[in-house]
């Protein structure tokens, strides 16, 4: 399959991250109201402490894959870039020491064969959501 | 038991609806609803509602009560991950080329990133914004349905929408019994959990499936890191636990524990190293 050269990906995201610092000077991000209330009251965003901004895209390659990356941009209190990662979906981090620490439990998941488990009613799976949508239009042009 | 299958968002659903009897009507109003809500909301449709702001100037506009309603819990859960889950981020290697789908043309973000916010069902804007609902969609979804099916009068039933689902009881009182697929590998399972008026929500990663591979830079620390590589949720509804898998994905560990709190969820995350963090509060077998 091939992909989308990591250099043009690359040059994209500096695009992005050098005019990003431009527009923490110019524009004033809109405060987040929130008006659906489970339990606790979320407060309004304010964003002058260092902070990460994600994107997390698909995008479709040629002969008909599914290319899916993330970058980060790392911004410090003035909102500054002072890094950029990029990262693929399933290489998500998680340091060793947080995952440990956090309340919960770590256990050696070996996984047991569908067919030696008693019966089960579903099958709980992941599914391409992003390429449900997708699918929607190949469903579309098949009836043009 | 009464079943009710058919494609929808891409993905096989499957209902079943443990009664005598359900009304005639209910599949095709389920079916019209998912037909309705895949026109509104898929972000590769030109005229959906997603797409409505692609040449927008700064201001702010009405939007549908759903589409409000979908908006203010994306917001939440941007504020949950620090930021890191944003509906505009369709749009931002868009701009830059990529990831243009037929009949529409790219959404320029020209020289800033846009910012929005949702207030009640109005939407404020800062330039053309291209939303994406990926990864909280279905969720919603699920839970119309799942209202759709109590309306006919139907009180057990479970509705799985392509391994996403919501489950209340069985007839006879019992929960749904689901085994959650080891991410990766669809022939194992990880564990077996117990659907009793909940939602489920299981999520691994795109890379895998087609298989590439892609390398971690971490610039900052320079350190291998343990790769997160699916993670699964247990939560009230289907949509919080689609929106627990999103943020799980999209968060630093720290976080977790407030998402947890926030979404109700009970979750599970499985790392490269064959181990899983699992929540305090999860139920079920883990093998």
């Amino acid at each position: 399959m091939q992909k989308i050269p990591k250099g043009v990906v690359a040059i994209a995201v500096v695009i992005v991250l050098t005019v990003f610092v431009y527009y923490r000077y110019a524009m004033k991000l809109f405060p987040v109201v929130r008006t659906e209330a489970p339990s606790v009251m979320v407060q309004e965003a304010v964003f002058d402490k260092p902070r990460e901004v994600s994107a997390e895209v698909g995008y479709p390659v040629p002969n008909d894959g599914y290319d899916n990356v993330r970058f980060t941009l790392v911004l410090d209190a003035e909102g500054a870039v002072t890094d950029v990662r990029e990262v693929a979906v399933e290489t998500n981090t998680a340091d060793e020491h947080q995952v440990e620490f956090a309340q919960g439990l770590l256990a050696v998941i070996k996984g047991k064969k569908l067919s030696e488990l008693e019966p089960v009613d579903r099958i709980g799976k992941s599914s391409l959501t992003t390429d449900a949508f997708n699918s929607v239009v190949n469903e579309l042009q098949r009836q043009i | 038991m009464h079943a009710i299958e058919f494609q929808g968002l891409g993905t096989a659903w499957s209902i079943a609806i443990d009664a005598p009897t359900v009304p005639e009507d209910l599949e095709g109003k389920i079916i019209a609803y998912v037909r309705d809500f895949e026109s509104r909301f898929s972000r590769f449709l030109p005229g959906s509602e997603v797409n409505a702001f692609r040449n927008a100037v700064a201001g702010t506009y009405p939007v549908s009560s759903e589409f409000g309603r979908l908006l203010r819990r994306a917001a939440e859960l941007r504020e949950l991950t620090g930021g890191v889950y944003d509906p505009i981020v369709g749009g931002v290697l868009e701009s830059a080329g990529y990831g243009i789908q037929s009949g529409a043309h790219p959404v320029q973000y020209g020289v800033t990133l846009p910012s929005w916010s949702i207030e009640d069902v109005s939407v404020t804007l800062d330039g053309p914004i291209a939303f994406d609902l990926g990864g909280i969609g279905k969720g919603y979804c699920i839970d119309r349905i799942a209202d759709l099916i109590r309306s006919a009068g139907c009180s057990n039933f479970i509705v799985d929408g392509g391994g996403d689902m919501y489950g209340t009881s069985k007839a006879d009182g019992r929960p749904w019994r689901v085994a959650i697929e080891y991410p990766g590998r669809p022939d194992t399972a990880a564990g077996v959990v117990e659907l009793r008026q909940a939602g489920l929500a299981v999520s691994d990663s795109f890379r895998r499936r087609f298989g590439q591979e892609h390398h971690l830079i971490d610039l900052k620390n320079r350190k291998s890191v343990m790769a997160v590589v699916g993670c699964a949720a247990v939560a009230p509804d289907a949509w919080a636990a689609d929106c627990m898998t999103s943020g799980l994905f999209l968060s630093v560990p720290e976080r977790y524990p407030e998402l947890a709190r926030i979404l109700q969820a009970a979750y599970l995350v499985f790392r490269a190293d064959g181990r899983a963090l699992a929540s305090i509060d999860w139920e079920g077998e883990l093998y």
